[in-house]
């Protein structure tokens, strides 16, 4: 497969990943435009995710014609990237095309007047996240630290002329000469990444949390499942990404030869796990059956629990409503507590993933809220925060980083300074390594 | 515990922050010893303003429910010995029966609904189950 071919896998892999988006995103999210829970099959919100899917599979065919049709221009890897960059356009086009008609709607039926908005935010998460999983960062790091004591080995020995870039199929295609900074550069890219990547493990367990109001309980135990799996897919990649990034040292310092496909092989395993996590998960942990019920009391019980609570959902359910009837706060939940089991044991038994309707959410808040009496409640419409659904922009919210509306992880919040003033530093960062290429050393 | 607040209409987000803490202790959602968020952390996760978390938990900590502190952040105070001057709160409490009694409920009524309400209250100087030990 030449290069054109690899390109082609690429795009459909993102066309699929694209298609399959809309079922990623968080129930009251479709296509980045919130509606409530009782829109989410509106024919106008059907109408548009099929217009959205159809735009793609239409894209699709294009693509497959058009590159055997013009596959001798795309093995020019130029040609291949501006169409990457037309393809990411198109696909943008297609998305806010579906999403207005939504938005349309929502505007001309006056979907959120005259029902409460609210938003949510469970304390526990907070106060008693997920654990970091150290242990699966431990790897990364230990291959890390080897690597760079072979560096330090090996410097005397090294070749005069090191390799430092890396053509398509992991043949060294660049060259320096031997210096301690030209050297370790392999070596300070896997420092840097591996650094990135385990300050991003550690701060998924502690993210700011979205937590939806009209099913707050699942939303709650979702988000711990999510945070702990992102974590260790996070560990898992980095571990993976350093593997491709370590080969690369030892090819530059002589010690392998060639070594094609492992450079870039394990690091696309590495994003693969993540992507794959993240489709499984959902958005914010929105696609996991969990069973809510409940919050157990925290504390000893708290560590262990998380692991198991992915596996909650396919567990009976009768053990854990025992449970819950043991654990009931004496009086209080004798009247309240039954009504709200009753109403989710239904809906659980039909569908792992549950969807409260109007009048269980009513339930399911009285029993922490009794002042919410019977009204039902819906998420806060934030649209207006949110440019085509993809950009955020809030001064009143102090969070930095926010899950993604429509797409896989995280976005910044463009309404904080500090997010402008990181999004320079990173820019400097990155167009300061050519630099430092050209005139350090 | 959660919060659970109320966008653009209701009470102010200071005045829903404050109320839903006192509810959560009467409940038994909150105990006393235990943490709050810190507020920063507290208002991203609502996404609303730092300003206005900071207010709810100053008056939290003015009425006595917590401390503030800059090193342990906020932390549910122990309760508090019975306090006499009942006069503001039975003030609130008389507008909110009148209400009631204008609408046309029953004294009957009023008297179920508080003795259902006060059927969900715990005692308070109830721990947190488990942490006895």
């Amino acid at each position: 497969m030449g290069i054109d071919g690899v390109f082609l896998v690429l795009w459909l892999l993102l066309l699929g990943l694209a298609w399959w988006l809309p079922s990623l995103t968080e129930p009251t999210l479709i296509l980045g435009v919130r509606v409530p829970p009782d829109k989410r099959s509106h024919p106008v919100v059907r109408a548009a995710i099929r217009q959205y899917r159809w735009g793609i599979a239409g894209l699709a065919v294009v693509l497959v014609v058009g590159s055997t049709l013009f596959m001798r221009d795309f093995a020019l890897p130029a040609v291949a990237e501006g169409a990457t960059l037309m393809l990411l356009g198109v696909l943008a086009v297609n998305y806010v095309l579906a999403r207005q008609r939504i938005a349309l709607e929502k505007f001309r039926e006056q979907w959120f007047a005259g029902v409460p908005q609210v938003v949510v935010a469970d304390t526990d998460l907070r106060m008693h996240p997920s654990r970091v999983p150290w242990l699966w960062l431990v790897p990364s790091f230990v291959l890390l630290v080897a690597t760079g004591l072979v560096g330090l080995y090996q410097y005397p020995h090294m070749p005069t002329k090191l390799a430092i870039h890396f053509g398509a199929t992991g043949q060294p295609n660049a060259w320096l000469p031997k210096t301690p900074l030209h050297a370790f550069l392999p070596f300070y890219t896997e420092l840097a990444t591996s650094a990135l990547f385990w300050a991003i493990s550690i701060w998924i367990v502690r993210s700011t949390q979205r937590t939806d109001p009209s099913r707050v309980a699942v939303s709650v135990v979702q988000q711990r499942v999510f945070r702990q799996a992102m974590a260790r897919a996070m560990g898992v990649s980095v571990t993976l990404m350093d593997l491709g990034l370590t080969t690369s040292c030892l090819v530059s310092w002589g010690l392998l030869g060639h070594v094609s496909g492992l450079v870039f092989g394990f690091p696309l395993l590495g994003a693969a796990v993540v992507v794959g996590v993240a489709v499984w998960s959902g958005q914010n942990g929105s696609r996991l059956a969990v069973q809510s019920g409940v919050r157990e009391n925290r504390g000893d019980a708290g560590e262990g629990k998380e692991g198991k609570e992915g596996k909650e959902g396919k567990e009976g359910k009768e053990g854990k409503e025992g449970k819950e009837g043991k654990e009931g706060k004496e009086g209080k939940e004798g009247k309240e507590g039954k009504e709200g089991k009753e109403g989710k044991e239904g809906k659980e038994g039909k569908e792992g993933r549950k969807i409260l309707s109007g009048s269980e959410i009513s339930v399911s808040l009285h029993q922490n809220h009794s002042f919410l009496h019977d009204r039902p409640v819906v998420a806060r419409d934030d649209d207006r925060f949110w440019l085509w659904g993809l950009v955020y922009f809030n001064r009143q919210d102090p969070a930095w980083f926010i899950p993604k509306r429509f797409g896989i992880g995280w976005t910044v919040n463009f309404g904080q300074p500090m997010v402008w003033l990181m999004t320079l530093l990173f820019i400097f960062f990155i167009s300061g390594i050519p630099l430092l290429l050209m005139y350090g050393g | 515990m959660q919060f659970v607040l109320e966008i653009a209409m209701g009470d102010p987000l200071y005045q829903q922050i404050r109320d839903q803490v006192v509810l959560a202790l009467a409940t038994g959602n909150l105990f006393p010893g235990d943490g709050l968020p810190p507020i920063r952390a507290l208002a991203a996760d609502l996404s609303i303003n730092l300003h206005t978390v900071h207010k709810g938990y100053e008056m939290l900590e003015q009425e006595g429910y917590i401390h503030l502190n800059r090193r342990i952040g906020a932390v549910v105070a122990q309760p508090r010995p019975f306090r006499q001057d009942l006069g503001p709160w039975q003030q609130k409490l008389r507008i909110l029966l009148a209400e009631a009694w204008t609408q046309g409920m029953s004294g009957e009524d009023m008297t179920l609904t508080v003795k259902d309400i006060l059927s969900g209250f715990v005692p308070v100087d109830t721990v947190r189950p488990g942490a006895e030990g």
